[in-house]
């Protein structure tokens, strides 16, 4: 009687046990090592794609350019390179030259008023400055302007105006290279 | 002498190089620039006010472009040809045509004075400029008034 009590596999029908697996998830009695070796070939491609692709877009002018947030530059393909010069930004709130505010921009604006005291002030200021800097080196007289794309052209062309007068006529106009 | 052959296989060091690209990285992203900034320069010498405006040379051929609220007008010497804006944006393909005439019939010619409506917009200056550099007038000036 006691012959004919089979006791159970792992699964009803042996052809199902996976013996093979059972054995391999028990160790089958021989120890892993336990480190487990990290696939580096894959991790070194991405660095080095990182790479070729940050070096690509590297820009070794070292020239650091403030745009404002609420200002999206014009689009030009046929630019150069920036220059450090001192920088004007043009927006509806006023104007300012480098961080300090030289001047208000009105809703409404005439042709007739191109007078901007204070940039006046601020550019003499500032070339006095320069030529005390560099007393040997003739007055070069470059400013950068930055403004919106669609700010109407009176505003620009009183700072131009003032610029001029001041002695700096070599305007340069901030743009931003097209999108891909 | 050994005797035992060994393995023609060398293990080499990754990590100096995994240390060094990550630091290239790193550093790379710091200083990445993501938008790409530069300038269009205009010509001192012909950007003009009223003040100090030169005199006209009547032997030379003057070529100005006059950018208004609805059309352009190129003006070479006497003669202009208005070219109507297309909606509201300039025809810069007809321009560029004509710009390319000028500079058939002028090769030596570079300088091209721009005058603008106060009320066009500042990217229509910018792309008139931009086709003028392109259609080789490299020196631009902007008459402020």
């Amino acid at each position: 009687m006691a012959h004919m009590i089979i006791k159970p596999g792992y699964h009803l029908k042996p052809k199902y046990d996976l013996a093979g697996l059972r054995r391999h998830v028990k160790g089958d009695g021989k120890k892993e090592s336990p480190v487990a070796d990290l696939p580096l070939t894959s991790m070194i491609d991405m660095f080095t794609i990182l790479v070729v692709f940050l070096l690509m877009n590297f820009s070794a002018t070292g020239e650091i350019f403030f745009i404002q947030k609420n200002l999206k530059l014009p689009e030009a393909t046929h630019a150069h390179p920036l220059e450090s010069n001192p920088l004007i930004t043009v927006t509806a709130q006023g104007i300012t030259l480098e961080t300090q505010k030289v001047g208000d921009n009105p809703i409404t604006i005439e042709e007739s008023d191109q007078n901007l005291p204070k940039l006046a002030a601020a550019l003499k200021q500032l070339r006095i400055m320069e030529e005390t800097i560099h007393p040997n080196q003739p007055f070069k007289g470059g400013v950068n302007i930055q403004a919106d794309e669609k700010t109407p052209l009176v505003y620009i062309k009183r700072v131009m105006q003032t610029c001029i007068t001041e002695g700096w006529g070599g305007i340069n106009f901030a743009v931003r290279a097209p999108e891909k | 002498m050994g005797g035992g052959k060994k393995g023609v296989n060398a293990e080499l060091n990754l990590v100096p190089f995994i240390d060094l690209l990550s630091t290239l990285i790193v550093f790379l992203l710091i200083t990445a620039v993501w938008q790409q900034i530069s300038v269009l320069s205009t010509n001192s010498a012909s950007t003009t006010s009223s003040e100090n405006a030169a005199p006209p040379d009547p032997n030379k051929i003057d070529l100005s472009i006059s950018l208004l609220l609805d059309h352009i007008e190129a003006s070479e010497g006497k003669n202009s040809t208005k070219i109507p804006h297309i909606g509201a944006e300039p025809d810069y393909t007809t321009l560029t045509r004509l710009l390319e005439q000028w500079k058939e019939k002028y090769p030596t010619k570079s300088d091209v004075v721009l005058h603008t409506d106060s009320q066009a917009p500042y990217k229509h200056l910018i792309r008139l400029m931009d086709t003028l550099v392109e259609t080789k007038f490299d020196d631009v000036g902007v008459n402020t008034n």
